[in-house]
């Protein structure tokens, strides 16, 4: 169990887009415990805007969602020189073995699969974003 | 009886060697279109001309006359013999019963009867009168003879009809030894006119009749050789031919029809007769330019469709050269093939494979759908429950975390479900692609162990691993299919032992296998059970009580379908508070150091 008292994600933004409203208010509530600046977005497009007006430090979406997927949101992240360097985590109910794979090839960090547990995903989370040269210095403060 | 030497008589003595010597030249070919009649005929014709040749030598008219009269056996079996080899020769040897046989007989037998009983009834000749220092007897003859020479003619004109019949519908490729042995037909038949009318330019007395036959004998023995007559006889090409499902038209140089068989002229829809001598262009109407589109094309093999009577047929086209013998290409044949039938099979063969393949997507979609609308609200549970266990939430009293860890509980149990019956519906539907890559057996293996060391850790049972020094580094495996079959065997083995040890051996088994053994020492598994529990929901239970151990009871099922799908197989040996082990064979598939360069 993680201890409360510590707010590993302080100082951090970051951006969750997810149309599931119970799936989006359990990372909010979960991100916010660690103190993270929140922007929630439920869809792709949106959250595509709030990437490139936001500056998140990171970004955790869904793929099944209207008016743009997931998928989509990546490319364009990928594609724009200003919103490409920005890590993204993929958080998907989707369990077709080649979902993860296309993660990968679009350029996400991790794919991670619904239903997952808070306190492992904020495991993964961590492990994930430590690993990325340009947080080494935050992780470093430690 | 005396005989003087008659140099006239030498002239059907020698027509008669030769017509013996083609008996026996004949002979050879059998067996053949023909052989037996012409065979017989030849003879009959010999033993005519050597009776005909004493008869010239003969002194006395008794003489002469009891020759002319033994002569009449050769005579009156050559026309029949004739008839018999034409019907035979032109593929109707249908006609050739036992009840045509007694028909064509009773003519000779009666003539050689009332030949033999002339002097009784006079009614074949009426007298014979032999001039002084004549070779021949002068015949009076008498009504009988000539109806017995009218009847002779008839037959040879039959004979000769289907023999003409048969030229007319042979193409040109047969037409030289029709023309032969048409030749061959009518030679005794001028020969007997020209002896009888007396416009013979021999002597009258020499009956140029056997003369005739031996020309038959001659060009039929030409024929033999030239065309190989009674190897290939034209006719029973023609019965081929005819008897071909593929409609076959024969073109010349000029884009004629010579020749059709009976398939393309039901597929023109017009008689042979009326088919022959037309050109392609009135053929083929709407595909005039067929021919002319391949002119110079050696040979052509494609499809095209054509409308008959409204509907649609498909035909496969083949255009084949006909070439003499200095290259020149003197016609073609067409053969057309209905191929419509076996279009239609393809395609519907193509529509099923299509329906099969859409049928499969539906069912991969639907797995997919449902995997996807499952985990939506599991991850809800799940990550609400999760919150409240980490505190997020708030402080909740031991009451509530009781409850929430209860909630916990069931909704892992839920997902594990959804996961298990997931994967066996993907198994099931051929949806689990085995992926076979050279593989680390010993770190797979290691990494086996360390999932499962926590587990067991945590039950306090003791974790025994052991690979076999034999077992090669690396294999072909499916890794991530053999670690789901080996963790769920691992997992089974601690949710089922209380105290003692798992052991998990990898080892060679025999030359082609090798073997995951996965040893407990708990609960073990009742005889009857041992029969059941790799089958779908079945899981170990007692009276009136739930599964043991909290499983799916599709765990083992997806082992066993996992390892049939990697041509393997899984088997337990069990006994009751000793303990099971389980075993998975696979075929073993070592990689090659040399080509992987490790």
């Amino acid at each position: 169990m993680m201890q409360k008292t510590e707010k590993q994600l302080a100082g951090w933004r970051v951006l969750l887009v997810d149309n599931d409203a119970n799936s989006l208010d359990i990372l909010e509530t979960l991100m916010h415990f660690y103190g993270a600046v929140i922007f929630s977005k439920i869809n792709g497009e949106e959250g595509l805007q709030s990437a490139r007006h936001d500056k998140p430090d990171f970004i955790i979406t869904d793929i099944s969602m209207p008016v743009m997927d997931g998928w989509e949101m990546i490319k364009a992240l990928k594609d724009d020189a200003e919103t490409q360097t920005i890590p993204i985590i993929v958080l998907s109910a989707h369990a077709m073995a080649g979902n993860q794979e296309m993660a990968k090839n679009l350029g996400a960090e991790a794919y991670v699969l619904k239903p997952f547990h808070p306190s492992t995903f904020l495991g993964e989370l961590l492990a994930v974003l430590s690993r990325l040269p340009q947080f080494a210095s935050r992780f470093d403060k430690r | 009886m005396n005989f003087a030497y008659s140099p006239y008589a030498l002239i059907p003595l020698i027509a008669a060697v030769i017509a013996a010597l083609l008996a026996i030249l004949i002979w050879s070919r059998r067996p053949g279109r023909g052989v037996v009649p012409f065979v017989i005929l030849m003879l009959a014709l010999s033993f005519w001309s050597t009776a005909n040749s004493l008869e010239l030598s003969g002194i006395t008219v008794e003489t002469k006359v009891l020759f002319a009269s033994i002569a009449y056996i050769g005579i009156v079996t050559v026309p029949a013999m004739a008839l018999i080899f034409v019907l035979d020769y032109t593929g109707r040897d249908s006609w050739l019963t036992r009840r045509t046989y007694i028909l064509l007989a009773i003519e000779p037998i009666l003539v050689v009867v009332l030949v033999s009983t002339n002097s009784l009834h006079h009614a074949f000749w009426l007298d014979v009168t032999l001039e002084s220092g004549a070779v021949s007897a002068d015949y009076e003859h008498a009504s009988l003879f000539w109806v017995h020479a009218v009847y002779s003619y008839l037959l040879l004109l039959v004979a000769a009809g289907f023999l003409v019949q048969a030229f007319v519908r042979s193409p040109q490729l047969y037409r030289g030894q029709i023309t032969l042995l048409v030749t061959g037909l009518l030679a005794p038949w001028i020969a007997n006119v020209l002896f009888l009318s007396g416009l013979s330019p021999f002597p009258d007395f020499i009956d140029l009749t056997p003369l005739g036959f031996l020309v038959t004998g001659l060009t039929t023995a030409y024929s033999l050789y030239r065309f190989r007559l009674m190897d290939i006889a034209p006719v029973a090409h023609h019965e081929i031919f005819n008897s071909m499902v593929d409609a076959v038209l024969v073109f010349d140089s000029k884009n004629r029809i010579v020749d059709v068989n009976q398939s393309a002229a039901k597929l023109l829809r017009l008689p042979s007769s009326q088919l022959i001598g037309k050109s392609s262009q009135e053929v083929f109407a709407g595909q005039s330019d067929l021919l002319s589109r391949y002119q110079d094309l050696e040979s052509v093999d494609e499809e095209f469709t054509a409308q008959t009577d409204g509907v649609t047929r498909i035909y496969q086209i083949r255009l084949s050269p006909l070439k003499d013998r200095s290259g020149q290409i003197t016609g073609r044949t067409v053969v057309l093939r209905d191929i419509t039938q076996l279009k239609d099979t393809n395609r519907e063969l193509q529509e099923a494979r299509i329906k099969a393949d859409e049928a499969a997507r539906l069912k991969s979609e639907f797995l997919a759908t449902m995997s996807h609308e499952l985990r939506t609200p599991l991850n809800s549970i799940l990550g609400y429950t999760g919150l409240l266990e980490m505190g997020v939430m708030g402080e909740i009293d031991d009451k509530v975390a009781h409850a929430v860890k209860r909630i916990d509980e069931s909704g892992n149990y839920l997902l594990l479900l959804i996961n298990n019956i997931l994967d066996l519906a993907k198994v099931e539907a051929g949806r689990i692609d085995i992926v076979e890559e050279p593989t680390d057996v010993r770190e797979m293996v290691a990494a086996w162990g360390e999932q499962v060391s926590v587990l067991a850790d945590n039950k306090g049972l003791d974790l025994k691993l052991s690979i076999q020094p034999e077992l090669p580094q690396k294999i072909y495996a499916d890794k991530d299919r053999l670690s789901q079959i080996a963790l769920n065997l691992l997992s089974n083995a601690v949710k089922f032992t209380e105290q003692g040890s798992i052991t998990l051996e990898v080892a060679v088994n025999g030359g082609q296998n090798w073997m995951i053994r996965v040893n407990d020492t708990g609960i073990g598994i009742p005889p009857d059970a041992q029969q059941y529990i790799f089958d779908e929901f079945r899981q170990v239970r007692g009276q009136d009580q739930p599964a043991i151990g909290g499983g799916t009871g599709l765990g083992l099922a997806i082992v066993r379908k996992l390892a049939n799908r990697m041509a393997g197989s899984v088997s337990v040996e069990s006994e009751l508070s000793k303990g099971s082990t389980f075993i998975v064979k696979l075929p073993l598939l070592p990689v090659d150091d040399m080509t992987t360069g490790t």
